[in-house]
């Protein structure tokens, strides 16, 4: 535990990677904007850099001259603006959070957003919990769209819910082996083909999803858990939209949460109400071992871990 | 005349203060006098560019222009031919601009004039805005040239308002006029001679800039604005500041702004904030701020409610009489308001009274026809709350969409308290969501469990968790995770 006074200091110390829980209906462009207005807010409040002072001389060549420091106006605060600025602070994110995901979000601030860089290659599973409501379906398949569709659900049950969730899955996994990024009839693709578990793509794919729960079913409400790789908002929410129609009725998404992201779960994201700078330095330093535990080698040939899918631990502490 | 009471009343008000508007009216011959005067310092001070001391012009008065203006153009001529053989080429009848230039010939509608921009360097940022329209506005008679060579360096700043008389001075005799203005180098030979012992003019002059902070070690008023508390930083973002505030010196041009806002009742610690939103207010005639204040003496406000006015909203007194006079009349008759009301208003939220009249008209029409809310509650709402009124009519309704929908308040508990419509929106949702999902989210007095919608908003979470929820911070942000 170490007190910092001393702005310019806790500036040194502001570099790394970040954690934080991003509310839903709030882009990422403005969670950016918000995390670097309290950043600076609170850097100015410490103890400021001194104003330098500058050497004047005064008098003429041929009679006396002067030589004295004075007080350097233009390094005043009033006159050069606050000491830190926004415009001074690099925040970059890690992957693309959809502006109706809520969630884990990891960050990179300063010389810390070069690692997002390696993050992302690492290309690790993200967790989604995803609420759905059965009955209607609007048109962009998120509750806050138009009702396009009203139909019933009471023959839905929990049991037709995850027969109808298992041919997807299975998909899936088939179609994960061709975007391996090698060629399938070489000693590579023979072993990543016999390996156990599953593989992730090693080039750009269409979302892929590794396992689907229903953690949750009080109709018409119902809970899945997914984890996935490459997607995006508007995918999961499609993803709802499809079940329902496989269930012979309508589905449309209410919620889209992110629990976890490789290492990263709820419990290292900071809430809203924690974005200041003595949060923000905290968590830094609680997620320099996670960004160091990454590897960063070939992803296509390392085999996932069951329990990077399987989120049995984080339910229990969640 | 104590009350506004109709619109007809304030027609009669307008009436009564004629003599102001007549002010208000020669205000713009005085200024043309006084223009007329600054014309002639400018002139000098362009041809000396003397940039060290920008401020302080008597000095310069001294100097006999008429021989120094008849040799500048000797030279000059002969200057501009070198200068744009290695710049750029004269095509007559064309307009030639580079950089900012383009502001520069909306002023110029001469038909033989050539204006030439040659070289936009950082210094055309302050060099153009008003300056440079002036400039060529009054350098309007056929055939005049203008040229701007190099990048414009410490009298681009310099010039400002005062470089648009120099050319109408000087281009009256319709003859050509070079005026090439060359600051790259510091042995200028537009510079007059000056005592080289002296160890200040041996340093390189000015370069352009962005901010005031390249000037602040040099000018006294700068100095003295810092001093104050004036926040220069502010300044550089507000358009055309940089140019008339140089001109300026703290001592005759500042300081009876300071006495006059002081004799108003603004605080001295107050006033660097207030000269820092309001660098303006030097701009206008003393007489004119004096009828303003005494407007509103006349119409009955007391010395605190001016001296509250006036603190909290610093852009007040830029409004003529006659445009505050319409905004009273304007509330009073739109939301039906006696005389005394009027002045609550205007001393509770004076920001209201100047605020854009398309955003007030916005709100009312949210508040009556989107909020369902009736004429009568919505004067109280005024009265209580002025503050809805500077908010976004759009977020205002998001507000009270969920308040009233989803939370359901009904409208007399919202007048009852209207700080839950000003209240942030996340804040809103997450604890009425949380209440609601511990079964605690009861807004009815007369059941029991009532939750104040006034405490649900105000305090910060652990106070919330306490008193309200009687649940751990821990529970509650763990909740939170969940949304």
């Amino acid at each position: 535990m170490k007190l910092v006074r001393y702005g310019p200091e806790a500036w040194s110390l502001l570099n790394g990677v970040l954690c934080v829980y991003k509310p839903v209906d709030m882009t990422v462009g403005f969670l950016r904007k918000v995390i670097i207005g309290n950043l600076c807010r609170d850097l100015n409040q410490l103890l400021p850099r001194p104003q330098s002072r500058i050497v004047s001389i005064e008098g003429s060549v041929g009679g006396e001259l002067a030589v004295q420091t004075k007080e350097n106006f233009a390094d005043h605060t009033l006159v050069l603006g606050p000491r830190h600025q926004p415009k001074d602070v690099r925040v970059s994110w890690v992957y693309h959070c959809d502006k109706n995901t809520s969630g884990v979000c990891v960050l990179g601030v300063n010389r810390g957003s070069r690692m997002t860089q390696v993050i992302r290659s690492a290309r690790l599973i993200r967790t989604y919990t995803i609420s759905g409501e059965l009955g209607q379906a609007t048109d962009t398949h998120y509750h806050d769209g138009k009702v396009m569709e009203k139909s019933k659900f009471g023959h839905v049950t929990r049991g037709k819910m995850q027969r109808a969730l298992m041919p997807t899955q299975a998909a899936h996994q088939r179609s994960s082996l061709s975007f391996l990024g090698i060629n399938l009839h070489s000693q590579e693709a023979y072993e990543a083909l016999s390996a156990e578990g599953l593989v992730r793509p090693g080039e750009k794919s269409p979302p892929l999803l590794y396992g689907i729960n229903l953690v949750d079913f009080n109709p018409p409400h119902f809970t899945l858990e997914v984890s996935c790789i490459n997607e995006t908002g508007q995918y999961l929410h499609t993803l709802i939209h499809d079940l329902g129609i496989t269930l012979k009725t309508n589905a449309v998404c209410t919620q889209t949460r992110c629990i976890r992201y490789g290492p990263w779960t709820l419990q290292h994201a900071l809430l809203r109400k924690h974005w200041s700078l003595e949060h923000i330095i905290n968590n830094m330093a609680e997620c320099r071992p996670l960004v160091h535990s990454i590897t960063p080698c070939s992803p296509s040939l390392v085999n996932l871990d069951e329990r990077e899918i399987n989120c049995d631990d984080i339910k229990s502490k969640g | 005349m104590t009350e506004l009471n109709t619109g007809t009343e304030c027609e009669n008000v307008k009436q009564k203060l004629n003599h102001d508007k007549i002010q208000d009216m020669t205000e713009s011959n005085t200024r043309f006098m006084n223009n007329r005067f600054i014309q002639q310092r400018s002139k000098d001070e362009s041809n000396l560019k003397s940039n060290n001391d920008i401020t302080t012009l008597e000095n310069l008065d001294n100097i006999d222009s008429n021989n120094k203006n008849s040799f500048i153009q000797q030279r000059s001529e002969d200057e501009s031919k070198v200068e744009l053989c290695d710049s750029i080429s004269i095509v007559p009848d064309v307009v030639l601009s580079e950089g900012r230039g383009g502001e520069w010939m909306s002023g110029g509608g001469g038909g033989g004039d050539v204006v030439l921009s040659g070289g936009g360097g950082g210094g055309d940022v302050v060099l153009s805005g008003e300056g440079g329209g002036e400039w060529m506005s009054g350098g309007g008679g056929d055939g005049d040239v203008v040229l701007s060579g190099g990048g414009g360096g410490g009298d681009a700043v310099l010039s400002g308002e005062g470089g648009g008389e120099w050319m109408s001075g000087g281009g009256g005799g319709g003859d050509k006029e070079w005026c090439v203005l060359r600051q790259e180098t510091s042995d200028d030979i537009l510079t007059p001679a000056r005592d080289t012992t002296q160890v200040d003019v041996l340093a390189p002059e000015l370069r352009p800039t962005f901010n005031l902070a390249a000037y602040v070690n040099k000018s006294y008023s700068l100095q003295q604005c810092v001093n104050l508390g004036v926040d220069l930083s502010k300044w550089d973002k507000m358009k055309g500041v940089a140019n008339f505030i140089l001109t300026r010196d703290f001592d005759t041009h500042i300081k009876p702004y300071i006495m006059l806002l002081t004799d108003c009742g603004v605080v001295i610690d107050d006033l660097g904030r207030w000269l820092t939103i309001n660098p303006y207010i030097v701009k206008e005639q003393l007489t004119n701020l004096q009828a303003r204040v005494e407007y509103l003496t006349h119409m009955s406000f007391t010395k605190e409610q001016i001296t509250r006015i006036i603190s909290r909203n610093p852009r007040w007194l830029l409004y003529s009489t006659v445009h505050i006079d319409s905004r009273l009349g304007f509330y009073q008759r739109t939301f039906r308001l006696t005389g005394g009301e009027v002045r609550t208003l205007a001393t509770r939220e004076p920001r209201l009274i100047t605020a854009k009249l398309y955003d007030v008209k916005r709100t009312t029409f949210t508040v009556l026809e989107e909020m369902g809310f009736s004429h009568s509650e919505m004067k109280t709402l005024l009265l209580t709350k002025p503050k809805i009124w500077l908010t976004h009519g759009v977020s205002l309704l998001r507000r009270f969409t969920y308040v009233h929908n989803t939370m359901g308040l009904t409208h007399a508990q919202l007048l009852h308290f209207p700080h839950v419509l000003l209240s942030r929106d996340f804040r809103l949702r997450q604890r009425h969501s949380f209440l609601r999902s511990i079964g605690r989210a009861q807004y009815d007095p007369t059941q029991p469990g009532y939750v104040s919608p006034q405490q649900l908003v105000s305090g910060d979470d652990v106070t919330f968790c306490s008193t309200l929820a009687n649940t751990s911070i821990q529970h509650y942000n763990d909740f939170l995770k969940t949304m």
